[in-house]
């Protein structure tokens, strides 16, 4: 009975998975990473390379682990989703434990055509830095694998950026990416307190939160906004960059580089960055605790994407809205967060958030040794504060027009600042 | 001297092909009081997240007149793989190419890396510890930015002083090795 269970589950007789039932799951779920010179460790082009690792391809998929993605389907529906059928995952199983017999068709897997980038203006690291073969301990903390660089832009004028892709020359150890342009000396004055290139302090410029320019994740180093929207870069900018990397067991060289494409479109609305956040959490060792964030929109948005951000001592975060006709409605949700795949997510439509509506930022925060992605070990209380949220999430949002966008900024300004007292 | 099998049925005398092409019986460890064995893969990123503790770990071994490999069980790592893997990540230790895994199979290594340590001054083969190499994983998918367990590390040490390890076994963490057809 079990047996003919498998079978309908997946629509194939288990004994007949072949490699050319496997390969479209692996061209469409997989190859975006796992291509030669791609972010992940090995290629799964071939089916030779495939069938080595047959079992542990259905361990990571069965399992949830691959293809990564942290969102919940509660939430808005979100550009780019990845994700398993159950059907698919029975395949890969089916043909794992049938010793991923190969058949007659053995074309390899091919990563499906990407659109081209339109780098019109391109900005490169101005020294090359080499990211350690091991993690370190920094400066007492040990969950700090992250380092700022500033790459000057020196545009003349001011820039209106709609896609943001990143190049990097380690794709293997370069994880979470937040970028924010900087039009004033802050971040240069940063990084030359001491004789390093970079800095391992954050990429915030004060309240303005790294991620203000949205994030680019592993498998994910290309946004592209909506029609209509772009990223203001004030000119003569700056572009802090908050890198999170995995060291890899051999130094590897950096000096990625990152190209804007840029609207002419007189019509682009910029975009501004909301946050919710929790300023300063404290929680004792072994200890877990919820921590929470509300305030109440005072002008029309639109919500274009979301950045969450908040590292592996926070297990489950959410964003919620409650509409001022009453409607409750998720915005993102991450029922099993994990900092090493966060990125910006883009909506699959922009999303309109009346005044009036209430959002609400949610945060589980387990300081236990049972919480396997808790960068302490030993465990030791978590007390941490950072200007812009030492957990939050950011909001990608445009007013409707340019007054508005004036009121939106000012509004916020003053939100941030009460939080300060 | 004579006995080639341990009460557990292993056999002391598998052999396996170096990166030379010259065939090595590890697990007879010829005047060293015991052998350390890494598996490893050239493309295993929990395997080469700690390569530096690898060459650590051989050079504790080797400063301790004890023999250390690197063993790849894989069809599809030629010398040349293993060579270049080797120098891309800076270990120094003599590397064995496992090809029809029976050295896997003898010592039931399942992933990697997986480490064992053999006691080698005796009639029969005594794996005195096997398994995790540290807590840098604390499973699959969730790396620490740091261990702060060394099992492997503690494991050698008390080989070197002639002390058993407690406990022997630790479930090893990281990709599988995928076992070629029977
Ligand atoms: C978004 C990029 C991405 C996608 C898509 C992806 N992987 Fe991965 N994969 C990675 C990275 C990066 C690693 C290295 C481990 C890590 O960073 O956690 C990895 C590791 C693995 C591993 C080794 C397990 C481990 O934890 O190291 C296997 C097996 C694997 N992937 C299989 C797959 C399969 C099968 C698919 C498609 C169903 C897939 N991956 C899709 C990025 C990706």
């Amino acid at each position: 009975m079990l047996i003919l269970g498998a079978i309908a589950a997946i629509g194939v007789e288990v004994g007949s998975v072949e490699w050319k039932h496997v390969r479209p799951i692996i061209e469409q779920h997989c190859l975006s990473c796992h291509h030669d010179g791609g972010p992940a460790p090995f290629a799964l082009h071939d089916p030779e390379s495939v069938a080595l690792r047959a079992r542990f391809i259905k361990e990571v998929t069965a399992s949830g682990l691959m293809p990564p993605w942290i969102a919940s389907e509660y939430g808005l529906p979100l550009q780019d989703e990845r994700g398993l059928s159950d059907h698919e995952i029975g395949i890969l199983a089916a043909w794992a434990d049938n010793a991923h017999p190969m058949g007659d068709d053995l074309k390899p897997a091919k990563r499906p055509p990407e659109s081209p980038a339109k780098d019109d203006v391109v900005v490169t690291m101005p020294e090359t830095w080499t990211v350690p073969a091991e993690g370190k301990e920094n400066w007492g903390r040990r969950d700090r694998d992250k380092w700022t660089f500033v790459l000057p832009i020196g545009n003349d004028d001011a820039i209106h950026v709609r896609g943001i892709q990143h190049y990097s020359t380690a794709p293997q150890v370069v994880h979470a990416v937040t970028y924010l342009a900087d039009p004033t000396d802050a971040s240069q004055w940063k990084d030359s307190r001491d004789d390093m290139f970079g800095t391992y302090m954050t990429g915030d410029i004060r309240d303005r939160p790294s991620g203000e320019l949205g994030g680019t994740g592993v498998g994910h180093r290309k946004l592209r906004l909506p029609e209509g929207f772009h990223w203001d870069v004030p000119r003569g900018s700056d572009l802090a960059m908050e890198v999170h990397y995995r060291p890899l067991g051999r130094p590897l060289r950096l000096q990625d580089r990152i190209a804007f494409e840029v609207t002419a479109d007189q019509n682009s609305r910029p975009l501004r960055t909301l946050i919710s956040m929790v300023r300063w959490i404290d929680v004792a060792s072994g200890a877990s605790s919820t921590v929470e964030d509300q305030f109440v929109l005072e002008e029309d948005v639109q919500l274009v994407g979301i950045t969450p951000r908040a590292m592996g001592t926070c297990t489950a975060l959410r964003l919620t809205a409650s509409l001022p006709h009453g409607e409750e409605v998720i915005l993102f949700d991450a029922p099993d967060w994990d900092p090493h795949w966060r990125q910006t997510f883009l909506l699959e439509d922009v999303y309109e958030l009346p005044l009036g509506t209430v959002i609400r930022g949610t945060w589980r925060i387990v300081n236990t040794e049972g919480n396997l992605r808790n960068p302490f070990v030993p465990i030791e209380r978590l007390s941490m504060a950072r200007r812009t949220g030492a957990v939050s999430i950011l909001l990608h949002v445009a007013a409707e027009d340019p007054e508005a966008d004036q009121r939106l900024q000012g509004w916020h300004r003053e939100l941030m600042r009460s939080r300060m007292r | 001297m004579a006995m080639s099998c341990d009460s557990g049925l292993r056999t002391r005398h598998v052999e396996v092909r170096d990166t030379g092409g010259a065939l090595q019986k590890p697990l007879v460890g010829v005047d060293v009081p015991f052998v350390v064995i890494v598996f490893a893969s050239p493309d295993c990123p929990i395997a080469n997240a700690i390569a530096p503790e690898i060459e650590r770990l051989h050079k504790m071994t080797v400063d301790a007149g004890a023999a250390f490999y690197l063993v790849h069980a894989r069809s599809d790592v030629t010398a040349d793989t293993a060579q270049k893997h080797a120098r891309k990540f800076a270990i120094s230790a003599p590397i064995l190419l496992d090809t029809d895994q029976s050295l896997a199979k003898e010592l039931n290594a399942t992933v990697t890396p997986e480490i064992v340590v053999v006691k080698t001054d005796q009639p029969t083969v005594e794996i005195i510890y096997q398994g995790l190499i540290n807590n840098l994983y604390a499973s699959l998918g969730n790396r620490r930015d740091q261990a702060s367990e060394h099992y492997a590390r503690e494991a050698i040490a008390s080989a070197i002083v002639g002390q058993t390890v407690d406990p022997a076994y630790r479930k090893p963490l990281g990709c599988f090795i995928e076992r070629a057809e029977p």
